[in-house]
């Protein structure tokens, strides 16, 4: 693959034919756009390694992409999109695809901030997490506690985080500080599939496995003394919390529905994709609005899905602590999703348009100004939440106006894997790294012992040297610096 | 001749199976997929017994939703298996056909391995490949 440096941190693949073999049969496709990879020398070799590139450059065929199609500097072989990818399609002729959103549709990340600090939290450590862990069912099959209806599930479809507000499961200001304010108009519930809503009913308020977590987390450095003060974040060693986690099986039903009938579609519309995950149709059919509803509503269960463990941890942390939510703080910080589509205005050579975003494992980082962000950060740009390894940083950054002219207005989402799940289980065991995370002063509780050797820190890169592209582009600003001490994976 | 093991994959699994005939290479393929679940098949018991009927327009979206009823069943009635007999593989018009009979019983942290969970089985690089010496199957489950 032929990868030109641009300038310090851009690199550049130029459109040209790629040959596929599909279905036994050897199939040429055309970029339609150049890639851009926004990654430092370190960063690019590893993406090098695995087949991030060739999936990117699938991308750039999809009919009506503009601009060009992204890997940002977390990016990794995904299926269908890589991972860390934006691509931009004309609104209304340009493609919509399923799987450049994924199937764990909605999910994100939320930073909670505490007013507790590190030595307040150290030596009740053990109590946090166990009753966090008690209290916030995570793990392989993990069922929420609630027992919710159909109908109570077709609420939640359609009005996101209005419903948990309406349940008193959430502050006004949770909905405020939430990308979209938890909720996504388009969504209806009537065309979600029983399957998807059989298998999702009992997961709602539920963490799931792979890389999902919960994390207690110490303030480490703060960079930006306005922006984070303006964050609620005043202090080194102040607490806290991240949560890491999707719309479960609800999203994760929906994509596989839509997938199939869009890829049955797609033949009445005469498109070929270059891999069959990449399925999609123009925007303006009747299949793609049905998917962008369908995918509206499970969005509509993910802001549900975190603000219930949100719920439940504050409850933990009034349980351990003893004292009230105005005591302890709790407030949201902010929430983001990085796994979504959304239609938004960008500029393509100079002419400002619409386009459907497509963001998988990557984040939205809108500037001081967008209509989009609250009106308390409306100055200081739309926090982007950049989560690291369970024994490496984690930052809080705000968005800059140079992501809007790079990036489609995104950045990267954590660090990205290097080293497969298999090997990463061949390398490292659960138990040693739970015993080095320990005398890094780093407590885990997970559900699964293999999953902690899965998720190992040495099978992810550098969160500093992803995070710092971002920064160095100007696509963000560092605000806060972020180290675990306490982990619960599921 | 039958049999599966892990290709390297930065984020997901990635499972190679094989068999002497596609239904023994499916039924592989539907053992890779539970290994990720459950470390360990032989822990399994065989308390339940059902038989599952799948159709689709080709090979391979018939191995992506047969894998994926097994996704389903796991999340709606918590069962898991380790015998899957697949009785046949037909192409009836434009349509494939699978007819399988499965067995094993409910899922328990205490007495199974905890894996970990499958969100999805994916297109991504999907490859079947059928030859005098049997088939080969190539598949991306998404974690």
């Amino acid at each position: 693959m032929n990868v030109n440096k641009i300038e310090e941190n851009i690199y550049e693949i130029t459109p040209k034919a790629l040959m596929v073999r599909l279905q036994g049969k050897i199939e040429r496709f055309q970029m339609n756009v150049p890639v851009r990879i926004y990654a430092n020398e370190y960063i690019l070799e590893r993406i090098k390694q695995d087949r991030t590139l060739d999936q990117i450059s699938n991308v750039a065929c999809l009919p009506g992409i503009r601009k060009h199609a992204i890997a940002l500097s977390d990016a990794h072989q995904g299926y269908g999109f890589c991972i860390g990818g934006v691509a931009g399609t004309d609104a209304e002729t340009g493609m919509i695809s399923p799987g450049g959103v994924g199937y764990d549709i909605n999910c994100g990340v939320r930073l909670i901030r505490t007013s507790l600090e590190e030595k307040d939290v150290k030596k009740i450590m053990p109590n946090l997490l166990d009753s966090i862990f008690r209290n916030i069912p995570s793990g392989l099959g993990s069922k929420g506690k609630l027992n919710i209806s159909y109908s109570d599930l077709d609420d939640v479809l359609n009005n996101g985080l209005n419903w948990a507000l309406d349940k008193g499961y959430a502050l006004e200001n949770d909905l405020k500080h939430c990308e979209e304010n938890g909720f996504l108009m388009d969504a209806n519930a009537d065309i979600i599939s029983q399957k998807a809503k059989q298998r999702a009913i009992k997961q709602l308020g539920s963490l799931g496995s792979g890389n999902h977590f919960i994390e207690i987390q110490r303030v480490d450095e703060i960079y930006n003394e306005n922006i984070a003060k303006k964050l609620g974040i005043i202090k080194k060693n102040q607490i806290a919390v991240m949560v890491h986690t999707g719309s479960r099986a609800l999203g994760h039903q929906v994509c596989t529905d839509s997938l199939r009938n869009i890829e049955k579609a797609m033949k009445n519309y005469q498109i070929r994709v270059p891999d069959r995950e990449l399925a999609c149709v123009p925007a303006n059919t009747p299949e793609a609005q049905n998917y962008l509803s369908q995918m509206a509503s499970a969005a509509n269960f993910g802001f549900c899905n975190r603000q219930l463990i949100t719920h439940w941890l504050r409850e933990s942390f009034q349980n351990v602590f003893k004292e009230d939510l105005d005591a302890l703080d709790l407030n949201l910080i902010y929430g983001v999703c990085h796994n979504i589509l959304k239609i938004e205005e960008h500029e393509v050579n100079g002419e400002k348009m619409m386009l459907n975003i497509h963001r998988k494992g990557a984040t939205r980082a809108f500037p001081p100004g967008h209509p989009e962000l609250p009106q308390d950060y409306k100055e200081i740009g739309q926090p982007a939440l950049i989560p690291g390894t369970m024994g490496s940083a984690s930052y809080l950054c705000v968005g800059k106006p140079k992501a809007m002219e790079l990036s489609f207005g995104s950045t990267a989402h954590g660090s990205g894997r290097v080293m497969s799940r298999s090997k990463a289980k061949r390398s490292y065991w659960g138990n040693q790294i739970k015993e080095e995370l320990s005398k890094k002063g780093i407590l885990v509780k997970a559900a699964s012992i293999q999953v902690i050797a899965e998720e190992a820190p040495g099978a992810y890169k550098d969160i500093d040297q992803v995070v710092n592209v971002s920064h160095e582009l100007d696509i963000v600003e560092k605000v806060v610096r972020f180290v675990p001490i306490g982990v619960v994976k599921g | 001749m039958k049999g599966f093991r892990y290709l390297d994959h930065t984020a997901d699994i990635q499972s190679l199976s094989w068999g002497r005939t596609l239904e023994e290479a499916f039924s592989q393929c539907a053992l890779s997929l539970m290994t990720v679940i459950t470390s360990n098949l032989e822990k399994i018991s065989h308390t339940v017994e059902k038989s599952l009927k799948i159709k689709a327009e080709d090979k391979e979206a018939l191995l992506f939703d047969f894998l994926s009823e097994f996704l389903f069943i796991f999340d709606v009635e918590g069962l898991v298996f380790n015998e899957i007999n697949i009785e046949s593989i037909n192409k009836i018009n434009n349509e494939y056909e699978l007819e399988a009979i499965v067995r094993g019983e409910e899922f328990d942290k205490n007495k199974h391995e905890v894996g970990t969970e499958v969100k999805a089985i994916t297109y991504s690089f999907i490859n079947i490949e059928e030859s005098t010496e049997g088939v080969k199957i190539k598949i991306v489950f998404d974690i």
